[in-house]
């Protein structure tokens, strides 16, 4: 019994250094992420691609102004009406993007990210209501929700080219709500 | 003044708890009785200066003191009355000054009780533990987690009152303190585990004398337990009552090793087996209240729940360790004095059904360990974050629940030692009848799938079992047959009954549709006719609300969404029509505004989610039955075992 009770000594010492060694992280739903740098965002999209917000940041610093990217992410989920409602809205964003009132044609990019959903669900989804850009939807978006305080779909979030995020829309996204944020 | 009186009473408590441990362990070394009773004394002082220090937080709060942090951050002069008094357990600060109220309340409860047998070195080391946890809590409240530091506030400053979500429900006044009154109680077991452990009195003595602290204890969680998931499932409106949230798995782990723990400290008393084990659950239940509390407060898990972060948690981890690795430490000491005479006869005997039983419910516990800490593990490993969600916890937990239902139904019948199956097939005829009753009946209301109709097959089998004992029980005794350890035992079983029915039925046969309606139009929802009849604006002093009117077969449901003035928050407050048959609850999710009236509902329907409910209130009254002490027939306590001189049968 005394090997036994050893080696439950030896596991408890491991099971306080793993908790003694790791980082404090938010905690929670943090409201006032506007204004504040993007949390990380990556994953592997329905197509299969991996998409990571920190590449494209990067790409955005070797770029002039113009060129640099604004991102919307998208939290929706197929089961959820808002995001039908919604749907026609990003569609523009995504077509025709944002062009200001010069002219001027902003680089934008559109993520969606799934919130409990389910791979055909999503699948089903755009091929109801059209659309093609990249839907995250592996085990890391539920990580990728916390971190943006996504209560329920849909929820939008746009993010500068700087990685800042500018704006946070809760319920259905209006074409006019992302466009009016974005400059270059 | 608020200020003073608050952190002198914390130092009240920090001396008096320290002075009290001393005083004690002096008495006991050097046999100096006086000094023993004392010692326990001090207990009415620590409490005495946390009822103080509690006066002084409800005081502030209630005075709208912002020369004081916490009410600073956390009150606020729009708070309605009752969520003001809530208020002081909304944030970290606030939620240790009420644990350490309560440790404080159970420390002078048990120093009273004990009072005519101070002279007994075990109640006396079960002081001592006590007072160095409440020792440790009363740091923490002048350290990390001190709830009376001073503010100088502004002109005119008005705090942004508690987390909005945390005001709109009667039901955020009760979860929290019944929680802690659960876990702060298993503090006792434990502390008298640990004295069994440093007396070497081993046998069942200390077994008796925290029984009912156990009972008790465990009673309070399942109440706090329940009341979280009834208060999520009628303020977050997404139809859900649990979502496996760290914070929810922290509230489960002690509530799963007590629950063993009730279970097999039957084996012990009636067999004298089974010691290690049992000493092992109290320490591992005390131990993961800590743990518990230490994830959700050191924010190394990220949760849905949003709590306040402070430097508690390496405080916490540092008393997860000591705790640790002392009962480590002392069981390895006792090793040869804990080895149990005797083994298990048969595995088809009540002893047998009770070890299946807490291989169980230590396999359930160490699943939902397993998946909150996993982000830890892989975060450790391979630098990547993950979260585990649902699926995880469904997967593993439902077989596991399967055969603790089984269990239920089973065990009850099997005799002690040894079955023979002439004796089984008799006893658990009725059973049997009534599993595959609840099966037919399941099937004739509409009930499909394997998986459900399985369940409700053994929720009706286990159900049985319990009806005929107490059946048989009160046919015997009359009312005294539904009193005592297993007849009040028989009726929290009725209750997990009527609880699993309840969690079966709500979620194998949800059904769930969101909606975009305007003004006077109506939709078909499985059956319902649901219309949208009006809307209004209502104004209050710390938020305005969106109201919004539907009917649903005749009768008004009013859901509405919230916005509180201060923090901007939006917090839906759904409406729900609630019957022993289905529920259905309305969430606004779009709410409507000045040009348009149009909205967006979400419509939820679960059947027989009442069940859960009425489930958790039979489950309570059973434990309040099985507290009631019975005439026990002469000691059937194994011979082998020392028991205390003047406990008897009875504990406390």
């Amino acid at each position: 019994m005394k090997s036994g009770i050893a080696a439950l000594g030896v596991l408890g010492i491991a099971f306080i250094i793993l908790l003694a060694t790791r980082t404090t992280q938010t905690n929670g739903p943090n409201f006032d992420i506007v204004g504040q740098p993007s949390p990380p965002i990556q994953g592997e999209a329905v197509n299969g691609e991996n998409f990571k917000l920190e590449e494209l940041l990067l790409e955005n610093r070797s770029l002039p102004p113009s060129d640099q990217a604004w991102v919307a992410v998208n939290f929706f989920a197929s089961w959820c009406s808002g995001c039908i409602v919604e749907h026609g809205d990003l569609l523009k964003f995504h077509e025709e993007g944002v062009s200001l009132e010069d002219g001027t044609k902003c680089k934008t990019k559109l993520i969606g990210v799934a919130f409990n959903d389910r791979l055909d669900d999503i699948r089903n989804f755009f091929e109801k209501y059209g659309g093609d850009w990249l839907v995250l939807a592996d085990e890391a978006t539920n990580r990728i929700a916390i971190d943006f305080s996504v209560l329920t779909a849909p929820e939008t979030v746009l993010i500068a080219p700087n990685g800042l995020v500018v704006k946070k829309i809760i319920g259905p996204v209006g074409y006019d709500d992302l466009a009016t944020g974005v400059t270059c | 003044m608020n200020l003073v009186v608050g952190s002198f009473g914390v130092v009240l408590t920090l001396a008096a708890a320290l002075t009290g441990a001393v005083s004690i362990i002096i008495g006991v070394r050097y046999k100096r009785e006086r000094l023993r009773i004392v010692g326990a004394r001090y207990a009415w002082i620590a409490f005495a200066g946390m009822c103080l220090s509690t006066f002084a937080m409800q005081r502030a709060l209630i005075t709208r003191d912002f020369s004081i942090q916490y009410v600073a951050e956390h009150g606020s002069s729009s708070t309605p009355p009752l969520y003001n008094v809530a208020t002081m357990w909304s944030a970290l600060e606030g939620s240790i000054l009420l644990w350490g109220l309560i440790l404080a309340g159970y420390l002078a409860v048990v120093a009273k009780k004990f009072s005519n047998r101070l002279s007994d070195p075990m109640v006396s080391w079960a002081l001592v533990s006590m007072f160095l946890v409440m020792a440790f809590f009363s740091l923490v409240m002048l350290g990390p987690a001190n709830p009376f530091q001073s503010f100088s506030p502004p002109v005119g400053y008005d705090g942004p009152g508690p987390n909005p979500l945390l005001q709109n429900h009667i039901l955020v006044a009760f979860h929290p303190p019944m929680l802690y009154l659960g876990f702060v109680g298993f503090t006792v077991p434990f502390s008298f585990a640990v004295a069994a452990l440093i007396t070497g009195r081993l046998g069942e003595g200390w077994l008796l004398v925290t029984r009912r602290w156990t009972l008790l204890s465990w009673g309070f969680l399942t109440a706090g337990i329940i009341l979280g998931a009834w208060w999520a499932y009628d303020v977050l409106g997404w139809g859900g009552y649990w979502g496996w949230d760290p914070v929810e798995n922290a509230s489960l782990l002690p509530w799963l090793t007590g629950t063993a723990y009730l279970h097999s400290v039957l084996v012990q008393e009636r067999r004298g087996l089974l010691r290690v084990w049992n000493l092992s659950l109290v320490c591992a239940t005390f131990l993961l209240t800590i743990l518990g509390t230490f994830i959700t407060r050191s924010g190394i898990i990220a949760s849905v729940h949003a709590f306040s972060e402070g430097g508690i948690g390496p405080w916490l981890l540092w008393f997860f360790s000591i705790v640790l690795f002392t009962v480590i430490g002392l069981i390895f000491w006792r090793g040869e004095a804990l080895r149990s005479q005797g083994g298990i006869d048969s595995p088809l005997s009540r002893e047998g059904a009770f070890l299946a039983n807490n291989l169980a419910f230590a396999g359930f516990a160490f699943v939902v360990l397993l998946g909150t800490i996993f982000p830890l593990i892989v975060e450790a490993l391979q630098n990547r974050q993950i979260s585990v969600g649902a699926p995880y916890f469904e997967k593993m937990s439902m077989p596991i629940g399967f055969s603790l239902l089984f269990l239920m139904a089973v065990a009850p019948v099997l005799p002690w030692r040894k079955a023979n199956t002439e004796l089984i097939r008799d006893r658990i005829e009725w059973p049997a009848w009534g599993g595959v009753l609840s099966l037919v009946v399941a099937v004739l209301v509409g009930g499909r799938g394997f998986l459900p109709l399985l369940g409700f097959a053994f929720a009706g089998f286990a159900g049985m079992s319990a009806l005929r004992h107490l059946f048989l029980s009160v046919t015997k005794n009359k009312w005294r047959g539904i009193i005592g350890r297993s007849n009040g035992g028989m009726v929290v079983h009725l209750g997990v009954v009527f609880l699993a029915i309840g969690l079966i039925a709500s979620s194998s046969y949800l059904s769930q549709g969101s909606y975009s309606l305007q003004p006077g139009e109506s939709i078909q929802f499985n059956q319902s006719t649901i219309t949208y009849l009006s809307s209004e604006r209502l104004s209050f002093p710390n938020r305005i609300e969106e109201r919004v009117q539907i009917q649903i077969d005749g009768n008004t449901l009013e859901p509405s969404v919230e916005r509180f003035t201060a923090s901007g928050q939006l917090v839906p407050s759904p409406a729900t029509e609630t019957s022993l048959v289905k529920d259905i609850q309305i969430a606004l999710l779009d709410p409507p505004d000045e040009e348009d009236k149009s909205i967006v509902i979400q419509v939820t329907k679960q059947p027989l989610l009442f069940w859960i409910w009425l489930g958790g209130l039979v489950m309570l009254t059973g434990t309040a039955l099985s507290a009631i002490p019975i005439k026990k027939r002469k000691s059937e306590t194994n011979k082998r075992s020392a028991t205390l001189p003047s406990t008897g049968g009875q504990g406390i």
